[in-house]
């Protein structure tokens, strides 16, 4: 455990100390602080503007992060050499990895947090003097799905690293991020296909493929009118979905490493 | 009690791109080093030396054959807890400072947060890395010696019992250079065992016990550092050696080395022989210039066996020729 710690808090003041994963992140606030500017609209439609955008943005901003962040995790200690150094000590395999994988998470997680409190705070501001506002805290579940839905995105990109290059991985990730997030669009498919091939083919996508989809809390909270039945089984079926999926994917990355040669 | 390390026809094969054939790395090596020797591991670029310790670190796998450390396959992680390793210029984490990154090692150890920082000071006042200045200083301000001090700090940090150090001289200033050497015979003193790759072969001839010479993969020789180097011989320098001399010295004797065209030879160190050689350049108008006893040098020994010309930096190339001078005999000459 204590290894596992360690490399994870290494992780996480290297990551920290990267430039672009900053850039992402102020990026995020700025334009979460621009979408405060609107005045053309009646207050009704500028706060579901300015939530549905804000959600949009960081989940935006936290796809780059993660992405960006996780392909390189491992690849770049193996480039550098500092994995050897690492692996002599007494590290499991599967240690060092879970390790750079928590501290990415944290890492993700931070930058999530600070962004949904700029979004919290600004859709504070905005109900001051409404009347019967919102709990702007209700943004946290979306802001959890967001972070679940990255940290099932780590875990795909972590998976890849340990054998594609960073390159190949970060457009294949970013491909299955997409592909995954139109799920409801994939099932169909899979149902209507024209032959069996075709129906068997988007099953397989469908059921593969991670479904990123499923994550969009942004629908239900930007138009209150469709209801989700309930919203506590909503919430618990995908935090499920998201550890187990990432679990598969983690056990899968281990036994790779495991014979890999650094 | 099991050799420290013990490897059995290990072979290491890489694949080149685009072709059928591989690179044999390690080729059909075998070698056992017992507890507390402190063993030579020497070869030429792309020997196989790097790559024989990652498999004995259990970084790589080896193709076919095994190889045990400390009683257990290589890469186990118990064993891990009692041994060492120096990588070749090693790399760390380039923001931290030397006090830092042995910190983050300790605690690999299982070592807690601030014992883990009270052992790294430690190690890093050891290394020579403890003035105000370099305390402050990140690895990526730090040059090629600092680091392989950092390199040795964080190889102490668990009192290892056996210590894999590839080429932990190479390229470092005549201080450090000595610096390395002496904490290294520390080491020997204390009863370490040690699997030291270089091809700094004055470093290995005063620190090891034993030494093997490893070419392309293959061992070519292995042996007690006295026993490979016995075999005394004399450089004896003539000027205006007149063709008959060197008819007369080729029969008396036939396996003497001539080191370079001007008139040093090297011949077995035997009075007899030696007596000979003078009378004849008496006798044949041949100046004597000086007569030099010489031990073998492992220099020799190694580009015998490599079969090449060594550079300064210790690299070999060009044609194999057993008895061409060594290139510090050659610049003595000119
Ligand atoms: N990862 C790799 N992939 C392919 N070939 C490799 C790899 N690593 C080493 N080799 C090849 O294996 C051979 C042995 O390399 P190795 O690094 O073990 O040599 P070495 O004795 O440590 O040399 P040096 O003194 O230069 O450090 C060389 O021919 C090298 O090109
Ligand atoms: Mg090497």
């Amino acid at each position: 455990m204590n290894a596992i710690l360690t490399i994870a808090g290494n992780t996480i003041s290297e990551a920290l100390r990267r430039k672009v994963l900053n850039a992402f992140l102020l990026g995020g606030v700025a334009v979460l602080a621009l979408t405060f500017m609107f005045g053309q609209f009646t207050a009704r439609q500028e706060l579901t503007l300015i939530r549905g955008m804000g959600l949009g943005i960081i989940t935006l901003a936290g796809i780059f992060i993660t992405v960006i962040l996780s392909i390189n995790l491992i690849p770049t200690e193996i480039e550098r050499r500092t994995i050897y150094t690492i692996l002599a000590k007494p590290v499991n395999r599967w240690e060092f990895l879970i390790g750079k994988w928590l501290g990415a998470i944290a890492t993700i997680g931070v930058n999530i947090v600070l962004m949904g409190v700029v979004l919290i705070i600004a859709v504070a501001l905005k109900q001051i003097g409404a009347e019967n506002p919102s709990n702007p805290l209700e943004l946290l579940k979306g802001i959890l799905m967001i972070f679940l839905q990255m940290v099932l995105l780590c875990s795909v990109a972590v998976f890849f690293s340990v054998f594609l290059t960073p390159l190949v991985n970060f457009f294949l990730t970013l491909s299955l991020f997409i592909i995954g997030n139109m799920s409801s669009f994939t099932q169909d498919l899979a149902k209507t296909g024209s032959n069996i091939l075709v129906k068997g083919f988007f099953t397989v996508v469908h059921y593969l493929v991670p479904n990123f989809g499923n994550f969009q809390f942004t629908n239900p909270l930007v138009n209150p009118a469709v209801e989700v039945k309930s919203e506590l089984l909503f919430l618990t079926q995908n935090c499920i979905y998201g550890l187990v999926y990432s679990a598969v994917l983690l056990i899968l990355a281990v036994l790779i490493f495991d014979r890999r040669e650094v | 009690m099991p050799a420290a390390i013990d490897i059995k026809n290990l072979y290491k094969q890489y694949p080149v791109p685009l072709k059928r054939e591989a690179v044999n790395a390690v080729d059909n090596l075998t070698i056992k080093i017992e507890e507390g020797e402190i063993f030579g591991f020497l070869g030429a670029n792309g020997a196989g030396k790097t790559t024989t310790i990652k498999i004995l670190l259990g970084l790589i796998y080896p193709t076919q054959g095994e190889a045990s450390v400390l009683g257990k396959p290589a890469g186990d992680i118990e064993t891990k807890h009692k041994i060492a390793y120096l990588p070749e210029s090693p790399y760390f984490y380039e923001h931290m400072t030397a006090a830092e990154v042995v910190t983050f090692y300790a605690q690999l150890f299982g070592l807690k947060r601030e014992d883990a920082k009270k052992r790294a000071e430690e190690l890093v006042d050891f290394v020579g890395l403890g003035s105000k200045s370099d305390r402050n200083k990140r690895i990526s301000e730090f040059s090629k010696g600092m680091r392989q001090r950092v390199g040795i700090a964080q190889s102490l940090i668990n009192n290892p019992t056996l210590l894999f150090y590839d080429e932990p001289t190479s390229g470092l200033d005549a201080i450090a250079r000595r610096d390395i050497r002496d904490l290294m015979l520390q080491l020997k003193e204390q009863g370490k065992t040690m699997f030291l790759s270089s091809h700094q072969l004055e470093d290995v001839e005063k620190v090891c016990h034993r030494v093997s010479v490893i070419h392309k993969g293959k061992l070519r020789t292995i042996g007690l550092v006295d026993e490979l180097l016995a075999g005394e011989r004399v450089d004896i320098t003539v000027s205006g050696a007149t063709p008959s001399f060197n008819e007369r010295l080729k029969t008396l004797a036939p396996e003497a080395n001539v080191l370079g065209g001007a008139g040093t030879f090297n011949v077995k160190d035997d009075a007899g022989l030696v007596a000979q050689i003078i009378d004849t350049a008496r006798a044949e108008n041949t100046r004597i210039i000086s007569i030099i006893p010489k031990r073998r040098t492992l220099e020799d020994l190694f580009v015998n066996i490599v079969g090449g010309r060594l550079t300064d930096e210790g690299s070999i190339e060009g044609a194999p020729d057993v008895n061409r001078v060594s290139a510090n005999k050659y610049k003595e000459l000119n």
